[in-house]
């Protein structure tokens, strides 16, 4: 095989070409997970966690972001098992939900706040303010979320300031 | 699919084809992933081999965000991803800049894993850090005695700060970092740590040229050159070197031994000058380079000053690029 064409493109190596994430190694780890929420009467079905492999990489091209290894969904899914609002019909569509959320939230707050204390407040919000309601977060509360985890962090000073200087960028444009 | 005899070396193979590596597809500011991808539509490196390269560099940028977040994310925004990828790359790309040919770079990928390949870039860059703390060292001790602020601040500071925030993991390659004084020969579209020691190699270069030079001719002309173009002593506007530079070479046209260019000369050689077509103009300016260095640094930043040198003389701006008067 010989490419004549020089300025073929695709024969070089692209971020986009490369295995960052591991679909299999969150498919397992959503698995193993069964086991320890099925004392809280939660479990995922095969179709489901496939489902939910699918969403992440929809997250993620949505969010302009890469995960790397099996990724955020299975903390999200342990930490979420406790809470009194999940319930063994609403569990799959509510990790659905939240991964979509995590990633909006992440790059809101530019990846200041780790994956752990990020899934902590997101968790705090979902149970004390949205009344464990993921949609309500999802379609309405997103930016009250990111201010709540920002005041939490203490770093809302920065986005303030970020947004008096946008404002001020405009007002001078205009 | 050709075998690789380990014991012939690259140079003379050819492959099932008869062709060898086309250099006109190999990128040297994308080394490693233009010379990798002719090496693979030669056959020379196998489809394996290149989807392992691909799992390979998959496997050290995972490593390499992890750390970046501190592991404490499990992902990162795109450009993120995409600043480390590139940064792996240089570091790749530093490591083959090591070998002597495009084949045997190419042996060595086929050879070794890429993280052997990225840890002797690492190596090399760390290697290319202690270069340019002794060029700094050397650019410093040939410096110019003139108060330039802007030639001075990048040795009391600009460039050992560069140094110290060089980031030879995540961001190995850099941006091209442009400081507050340029030199006159560019830095060959290198990137990263590359251009700042191709930098300081032209700076050497040009202090040593000037510093052929009397000390006091040099500041008395810096001085009348700012005088004559209205600029503070402090803030001359111009590389040095390029002023003392193509002083030399409009003196030697004017049959002068030293970098005076009188009004009379300035204003005889406009004249003679301006009786030919622009070309020919450069032309003369650049023969007449010649006669003052052989060196072919000097060469070439003559060839990029003489366009500037025929426009200011066909403009009657000569002053611009030269000091016009006596050197006291």
């Amino acid at each position: 095989m010989h490419f004549k064409n020089s300025n073929d493109r695709n024969s070089l190596i692209n971020i986009n070409q490369i295995k960052l994430s591991d679909s299999n190694a969150l498919k397992n780890a959503l698995v193993e997970l069964n086991g320890t929420t099925a004392e809280y009467g939660l479990f995922l079905t095969v179709k489901q966690i496939n489902r939910l492999s699918d969403a992440v990489g929809k997250a993620l091209r949505e969010s302009d972001r890469i995960e790397i290894g099996s990724g955020i969904l299975p903390v999200i899914a342990e930490e979420f098992c406790t809470s009194v609002f999940v319930t063994r019909e609403n569990y799959a569509q509510l990790l659905e939900d939240l991964i979509y959320i995590f990633f909006q939230v992440k790059t809101a707050v530019c990846d200041r706040v780790s994956d752990k204390d990020l899934v902590r407040l997101l968790k705090d919000y979902y149970e004390n303010k949205a009344m464990g309601s993921a949609e309500v977060i999802g379609e309405r509360d997103i930016d009250l979320l990111v201010k709540y985890i920002e005041m939490e962090k203490g770093i809302l000073g920065d986005s303030l300031a970020d947004a008096y200087d946008s404002e001020s960028y405009t007002d001078e444009r205009t | 699919m050709p075998m690789i005899p380990k014991a012939i070396p690259m140079k003379e193979l050819k492959n099932y084809y008869g062709n060898s590596l086309n250099y006109d597809y190999i990128n040297f500011s994308d080394y490693f992933r233009s010379l990798s991808a002719e090496g693979r539509r030669q056959t020379f490196v196998t489809d394996k081999k290149f989807v392992g390269i691909k799992d390979e560099i998959g496997g050290i940028l995972s490593d390499l965000i992890a750390e970046y977040t501190g592991y404490e994310s499990t992902s990162v925004m795109k450009d993120t991803a995409n600043d480390i990828f590139v940064s792996l790359l240089y570091c790749l790309d530093m490591a083959l800049f090591t070998f002597a040919s495009h084949e045997d770079a190419l042996e060595y990928i086929i050879e070794n894993n890429v993280d052997e390949v990225y840890k002797k870039g690492q190596k090399v860059i760390k290697q290319c850090v202690f270069e340019c703390i002794s060029l700094l060292v050397k650019a410093k001790n040939t410096r110019i005695n003139y108060p330039d602020r802007k030639y001075n601040s990048i040795f009391e500071g600009e460039i050992l700060s560069y140094l110290k925030k060089y980031e030879s993991k995540y961001f190995a390659h850099g941006t091209k970092r442009v400081f507050s004084y340029n030199s006159v020969n560019g830095c060959g579209g290198y990137r990263g740590i590359l251009h700042l020691k191709r930098y300081l190699e032209n700076l050497i270069i040009e202090n040593s040229f000037v510093n052929v030079f009397d000390e006091n001719t040099i500041q008395n002309l810096c001085y009348g050159y700012c005088e004559n173009n209205d600029r503070e002593y402090n803030d001359i506007g111009a590389n040095i070197y390029s002023i003392v530079l193509m002083n030399r070479v409009f003196a030697e046209m004017a049959g002068n031994s030293g970098l005076e260019v009188l009004k009379t000369d300035a204003l005889k050689l406009s004249k003679l000058l301006k009786k030919v077509p622009e070309p020919e103009q450069r032309r003369l300016i650049i023969s007449c380079a010649e006669n003052v260095s052989n060196d072919p640094y000097v060469n070439k930043s003559v060839i990029r000053l003489a366009g500037h040198a025929v426009n200011a003389l066909n403009g009657d701006n000569l002053g611009n690029i030269i000091y016009i008067g006596e050197i006291k």
